[in-house]
């Protein structure tokens, strides 16, 4: 049986209600909390044009919520490595992405080891969605690992044989395959941009900028070098998180309004 | 076939399988049986990579001891078609050795690579598979399969692509490789005729000065020219080939299988 | 170790045929990380594997693994040289003349392998570190150390590398020093010959120095400098 329940503004799909009733108080707790405190939005451009082959590649930004001025702001990280040529972003209970992405590690290295060749950034979209599914008893032949379902959405964002690839991992198990996508708090708003802006010959720097021009448009902050952060995915550089002096570049490529 | 299950274990000295052997006593009544699964299966196989194909072949005699068990027994096959028959298969494998080993090995592997292009929605390509079959064999390192394997198939370029193994894993690519009882009778052959070896180009000087004929990719025809000859060498020299040659070769238009009789004695 | 081999594998006595497990191991695309070894369904299987695969212990074993195997590596201050042969043999038969003995683990780290019971070398540069080398065997034994030669033909490579060893050794000549020790290896021991592979580890990564073939640079080390008199190109 599926449920849907709509404890925030977002709905949150789950499978086996009695899970979701049963664990209610911590569970509800938490998955009514997921989807307000972060955005994230992220852009790909796929198939691009042989004309802007050095920009191909994807570009993952997020806002970073200083909630105190005693907050160390590094200490936030809402973009990790998965694998060179494989970075995502999350939005939701970051615990449990980190599971995720420890189990997505996992799959990326080990896919290496007998295949001698990098996992493809979609394979690996599905592993960490497999795991998705492994809540609640356990049905036959497979063991059961959590008590309640995932509580955060996955951006991934790879390059392999394909080209740039950006896929969304919802907490369902499902996923889609995105040339930009925004999802968090204030996500409505973002994709509506991403919807007008994108085209399929951005370079990587307009990307960039496209990135955090959605951004500062949904932020309730006034948008800095600090409180937002930009990775990369590219043929040449792999997953790359961009350091101080490339996010303040960035920033000040904006045009100020 | 007697020696084979064993009904005679006691005055049988050739090959068979362990479980056959009688049960030796120790002290204490504790009764040992000696355990010994593999059986020798002779024939033969060889490699070849040439610029833009491979060649697999293998003799298709398969003897236990001084017996024939059959005179058709394929030792080269294509792995990872889309049917039981191998159509349109890219990758081709040979094994010799113990043959029940070499038959679950080539499933395993056929398997995987049918596995593999469902959960990653391409072909596996040869260096996967190649890395794939090491990481097989070494999963049996503590019980090895007694086989010496050997895969062929077209790299990412087009060119001929050929790997071969030790019994556990250990692997390199090649440009030729023969694996089996003939072996020794066909790999200097080979070194010889496909890479050179001991070569020079003549009046290029005296001695030491002497310069090695430089390596040239071979063509089809003549590769297919020098597996036959290796074969019929090694039939006239050794006893545990014969029967059948079978050759499967890998080009970018698919598999062609070519079988051509051998000496039958 | 068979109690260390048995934890990392199946249960002994399993099932004759293949069990449920099993069977989805087949169709398993991906095993875990941890291989699962497995095992013969015997009391000990160390013996069972020194029958079928030792040739050492056992010439007439069924299953023979190539080995044998020349490999050294030396720090000094221009970096770390790594040089090995490309020989494998099983049994007297030579397997292969063409192994790549050398592990490119990423750019900056190298690894070494000889088979049967020597060990390896791990050779690298790390910001903590600086260059680094070590000794690993399959017992446990792990050494840092400045040089170390490994192999059946480890004592011929000494030899030569102990004597001219200096740790100020500039990079042309330190090159040219392990080049020359796995030459008197290959020249001296059986087990060992083949091609020289030749590596430099640097601060900012390695550099491969060729597989060359040693014949011509025996006949060159014999001829230009005089070495290997003992070896004589002419019939009196």
């Amino acid at each position: 049986m599926i449920v849907e329940s709509t404890l925030s503004r977002r709905k949150v799909v789950c499978f086996k209600s009695n899970t979701l009733l049963k664990l209610s108080s911590l569970v509800r707790r938490q998955l009514g909390y997921i989807y307000l405190p972060d955005l994230i939005v992220e852009q790909g451009n796929a198939d691009a044009l042989p004309q802007v082959a050095t920009g191909e590649g994807v570009i993952l930004g997020v806002e970073k919520r200083v909630t105190s001025t005693l907050l160390e702001t590094s200490s936030v990280e809402k973009i990790v490595e998965i694998d060179r040529h494989i970075g995502c972003a999350m939005s939701g209970l970051q615990a449990d992405a980190r599971s995720m992405v420890e189990h997505a590690r996992v799959e990326s290295q080990n896919h290496a080891f007998h295949y001698n060749e990098p996992l493809r950034v979609e394979s690996c979209t599905q592993a960490i969605c497999d795991l998705a599914l492994r809540f609640g008893e356990g049905a036959e032949g497979e063991e059961s690992i959590m008590s309640r379902p995932f509580g955060v959405a996955l951006l991934i964002g790879g390059y392999d044989e394909d080209g740039p690839q950006l896929y969304h991992a919802e907490p369902s198990g499902t996923f889609y395959r995105y040339d930009a996508k925004a999802i968090g708090s204030g996500s409505e708003g973002a994709q509506a941009e991403l919807q007008n802006e994108f085209h399929k010959s951005l370079s990587l720097a307009e990307a960039e900028t496209l990135v955090l021009k959605t951004l500062k448009q949904v932020m309730e902050e006034k948008l800095d070098a600090k409180n937002v952060q930009l990775a990369s995915v590219t043929k040449e550089k792999g997953f790359r998180i961009y350091a101080d002096e490339e996010m303040a570049a960035c920033v000040a490529r904006l045009p100020t309004n | 076939m007697a020696a084979l299950f064993g009904q005679d274990a006691l005055t049988d000295n050739g090959p068979g399988y362990a479980f056959s052997q009688a049960p030796s006593s120790a002290a204490g009544g504790i009764r040992e049986r000696s355990f010994y699964p593999y059986t020798d299966n002779g024939g033969s196989t060889l490699g070849i990579a040439g610029e833009d194909f491979t060649i697999l072949a293998g003799d298709t005699r398969s003897t236990s001891g001084y017996n024939i068990n059959t005179r058709y027994a394929p030792k080269v096959f294509k792995i990872g078609g889309d049917d039981s028959e191998g159509t349109n298969a890219t990758i081709i494998l040979s094994v010799v050795g113990f043959a029940a080993d070499g038959q679950i090995l080539k499933e395993r592997l056929d398997t995987i690579v049918k596995m593999y292009r469902y959960q990653h929605g391409k072909p596996m390509s040869v260096k996967a598979c190649a890395q794939r079959l090491s990481t097989i064999l070494y999963g049996k390192r503590f019980f090895p399969y007694y086989v010496h394997a050997i895969l062929g198939g077209l790299d990412e370029e087009g060119k001929g692509a050929l790997y071969s193994y030790d019994p556990v894993g250990s692997y390199e690519r090649e440009q030729c490789r023969a694996g089996g009882a003939a072996a020794s009778l066909i790999m200097p052959f080979l070194d010889n005729q496909v890479n050179f070896k001991n070569q020079y180009v003549p009046e290029s000087g005296e001695g030491h000065a002497l310069q090695e004929r430089p390596r040239v990719p071979l063509k089809r025809k003549e590769t297919e020219e020098l597996v036959r000859d290796a074969f019929t060498s090694a039939v006239e020299r050794h006893i545990e080939v014969g029967d059948g040659l079978q050759m499967l070769v890998v080009t970018k238009d698919g598999v062609e299988e070519i079988y051509s009789p051998l000496k039958r004695d | 170790m068979d109690t260390l081999v048995a934890q990392y594998s199946r249960p002994l006595f399993e099932n004759e045929g293949s069990s449920q497990e099993e069977q989805l191991e087949l169709i398993q695309t991906l095993p875990p990380l941890s291989l699962k070894f497995a095992l013969p369904p015997i009391a000990q299987p160390s013996a069972f594997l020194r029958a079928t695969t030792d040739d050492h212990s056992n010439p007439d074993c069924p299953i023979k693994i190539a080995h044998g195997t020349t490999t050294l590596a030396f720090r000094f201050k221009g970096g770390i040289i790594v040089a090995t042969d490309s020989r494998a043999t099983a049994g007297n038969w030579i397997a292969s003349q063409t192994v790549k003995k050398v592990i490119e683990i990423n750019n900056c780290l190298l690894g070494t392998m000889a088979g049967g019971a020597a060990g390896t070398m791990c050779a690298g540069v790390t910001p903590q570190e600086g260059p680094a080398l070590y000794y690993i065997d399959s017992d446990g034994t792990r050494l840092a150390g400045n040089l170390f030669c490994v192999g059946s033909g480890q004592t011929f490579a000494y030899g030569v590398l102990d004597a001219e060893y200096s740790y100020d050794l500039e990079d042309e000549a330190a090159l040219e020093l392990g080049r020359r020790s796995i030459l008197a290896a290959t020249h001296r021991d059986a087990y060992s010959g083949g091609f020289i592979n030749l590596y430099h580890v640097k601060e900012d990564g390695w550099v491969k120095h060729g597989f060359s073939d040693t014949n011509p640079i025996f006949w060159k080390t014999k001829l230009d400098k005089g070495e290997f008199s003992n070896v004589t190109s002419e019939l009196d």
